[in-house]
């Protein structure tokens, strides 16, 4: 008697709850994934080109509209970059006022994943709406937390999507204490909520899911890293930021409009797992406590750690804007004067989803010549891929189509991928026949 | 906090703005005034998401929000009314159904919630957009009177 072979063909034409658009093919035959392809369709959004020609002080306003998540960390990288080309060092104040603008993106966008987007997955939900009725206290804490980092990002943006309030060389203006002192109560009051938070993530029932995989993170001697001028990795690397290039490469597949990314060739991962896993002993000791407390351990190789990861940096974000809030830092003129020349600086913060790398040359006038932008999720389209071949192996493939579709996009929701932000290139390689 | 918020969900582009533009034509045809200070407010809202937060507090709320269809001048919609999707694309992909569903589902939002819908074309240019709104200020005022009216009855019955 024989036996036929299984074959097996998932497709997901579109994922759901990722931002942006793009599609999941996997072939299995006798038990062998043969074909895997991410598929990231969404057009490409060529905003490096756009850049080109257009005055500095221009810049901020222009990358926010990369993403409507994470806007903050487009325009603090480009800052940094330029800053850098102009020799600009902008002073220690302003950088809290920056970091806490930052606070407020962290939690908003870290607030939203974890409840709207990934915890339906493990509570077995199809939405956060249907969780809502089991789960109302969890999602009015996360909705509640996401409003607390909208309105920091209010508060130095003038508005929490697209902000208009940062420039090269430090903010248009800074709020009165008038403004910011409801802030700070807020604040004080969801440090409770916040550590709720990361016993509650550490509590669900995640995929234990242990895989190797090279985690990248900023090193930030201050602190916990949302900010760094060298970039780490849990394989030796440490290097300026500048020297990036040197040692990450991106690739184009033809499925894909976003790029992907390679350290030496090989896929990593960027993001708050990453970040816990190189920088945890740099968290204050109270958030470390909380840490403890949940039973998670960080370095952890199981990538479903992802959403505690998340969790405390909801945790640290709160902490953090409150410590900044409470002092306050005094600054006279909110900005330091720009005197462009022509030059070229790189800029490297994390994005709540991992490190976002700008490159700006400059001419005399002060115009972009030039501009590369990096984002986090075309870093992590690699690792994703690796990560659904062995999280798929795990979970074994002789079981059912639904079955095998769901863990696949949980595996790609865990990422918190932003497809829109990704999708910025184009390469256009011509062959031309002999004339 | 004010009892009844009318809320203008959009952004500054094109058709999507019309919602802004109702908001900001109210404002200045003075529709607060004609109620006991305090009581109602007008806001602008990008993300739908933001609604839950938007709503919070209050016992009546209006949503003015482009509606998809030139032909179609001032529509009012219940929540339920809206089409939901349940498996939603993204954060972007959270439209007012979906967000006001979710509200309802947490037991959050006002006891009277409506939607008032502007139809526009959604290629209209962003001058075409602003004349229609004004075109339709005068329905859409009628409809906000209307249902502030009834949620004020129902208020006193209780």
């Amino acid at each position: 008697m024989t036996e036929r072979k299984r074959e097996v063909r998932i497709q997901v034409p579109v994922l759901t709850r990722v931002e942006g658009e793009g599609a999941l093919d996997i072939a299995i035959h006798d038990q062998e994934i043969t074909e895997l392809r991410l598929r990231i369709f969404e057009p490409p959004r060529l905003f490096e080109k756009f850049l080109e020609g257009r005055d500095y002080q221009e810049v901020p306003d222009l990358v926010a509209r990369i993403c409507g998540i994470c806007p903050v960390a487009y325009q603090m990288s480009a800052a940094q970059a330029l800053e850098n080309a102009f020799a600009v060092k902008v002073p220690a104040a302003v950088h809290e006022w920056r970091r806490l603008f930052y606070c407020g993106e962290w939690l908003q966008s870290h607030a939203l994943h974890i409840h709207l987007l990934a915890a339906p997955d493990f509570l077995g939900f199809n939405s956060v709406t249907e969780m809502a009725g089991k789960y109302p206290d969890e999602v009015r804490r996360g909705l509640r937390l996401q409003t607390l980092g909208n309105d920091i990002m209010e508060l130095l943006g003038a508005r929490s999507v697209h902000p208009v309030g940062a420039r090269i060389g430090g903010f248009h203006s800074l709020p009165t204490a008038e403004k910011y002192a409801p802030l700070l109560q807020r604040l004080r009051d969801a440090h409770d909520e916040a550590r709720a938070l990361v016993l509650w993530t550490a509590g669900l029932p995640l995929p234990d899911d242990e895989q190797d995989f090279c985690s990248v993170a900023l090193h930030d001697r201050a602190g916990y890293g949302m900010y760094g001028d060298r970039l780490i990795s849990s394989e030796g690397l440490n290097i300026a930021i500048d020297e990036y290039p040197q040692h990450f490469s991106e690739f184009q597949v033809p499925y894909s409009t976003a790029l992907h990314g390679g350290l030496h060739g090989r896929p990593y991962l960027v993001g708050p797992l990453a970040r816990l896993n190189l920088n945890a002993a740099r968290l204050p000791r109270g958030v470390q406590e909380v840490i403890e407390a949940s039973g998670v351990c960080f370095p952890s190789r199981n990538m479903f750690h992802s959403i505690v990861a998340r969790a405390v940096e909801v945790l640290f974000a709160v902490q953090e804007a409150t410590r900044i809030l409470a002092a306050a830092p005094a600054v006279d003129v909110p900005y330091v004067e720009i005197r462009p020349r022509a030059g070229a600086g790189v800029g490297c913060t994390e994005a709540p989803r991992g490190i976002l790398w700008h490159r700006y040359e400059t001419g005399d006038d002060g115009r972009i010549r030039s501009a590369r932008i990096v984002p986090p999720t075309s870093q992590n389209q690699a690792r994703i891929e690796q990560d659904l071949r062995n999280a798929l192996q795990a979970f074994g493939l002789d079981r059912d189509e639904p079955a095998l579709r769901l863990h696949a996009e949980t595996v790609i929701r865990n990422y918190d991928p932003c497809i829109s932000c990704a999708t910025h290139f184009l390469r256009l390689n011509i062959k031309r026949s002999p004339t | 906090m004010t009892a009844v918020r009318i809320i203008g969900v959009g952004s500054p582009q094109a058709a999507d703005s019309a919602g802004w533009i109702a908001i900001e034509a109210l404002e200045r045809q003075g529709l607060a005034a004609q109620y006991p200070a305090g009581m109602l407010s007008l806001r602008q809202c990008r993300a739908p998401v933001h609604l839950y937060q938007a709503l919070a507090g209050s016992q009546c709320g209006i949503i003015v929000d482009a509606l998809a269809g030139a032909a179609t001048p001032v529509l009012r919609l219940t929540p339920e009314q809206l089409q939901t999707r349940s498996d939603l694309a993204s954060v972007h992909g959270i439209g007012v159904g979906e967000a006001l569903a979710l509200i309802q589902a947490l037991g959050s939002g006002p006891a009277a919630l409506t939607v008032l819908g502007i139809g526009i074309d959604v290629q209209a240019a962003p001058a075409l957009v602003e004349q229609r709104v004004v075109e339709l200020l005068p329905v859409l005022s009628q409809c906000i009177v209307r249902i502030i009216a009834e949620y004020v009855a129902a208020a006193e019955q209780t």
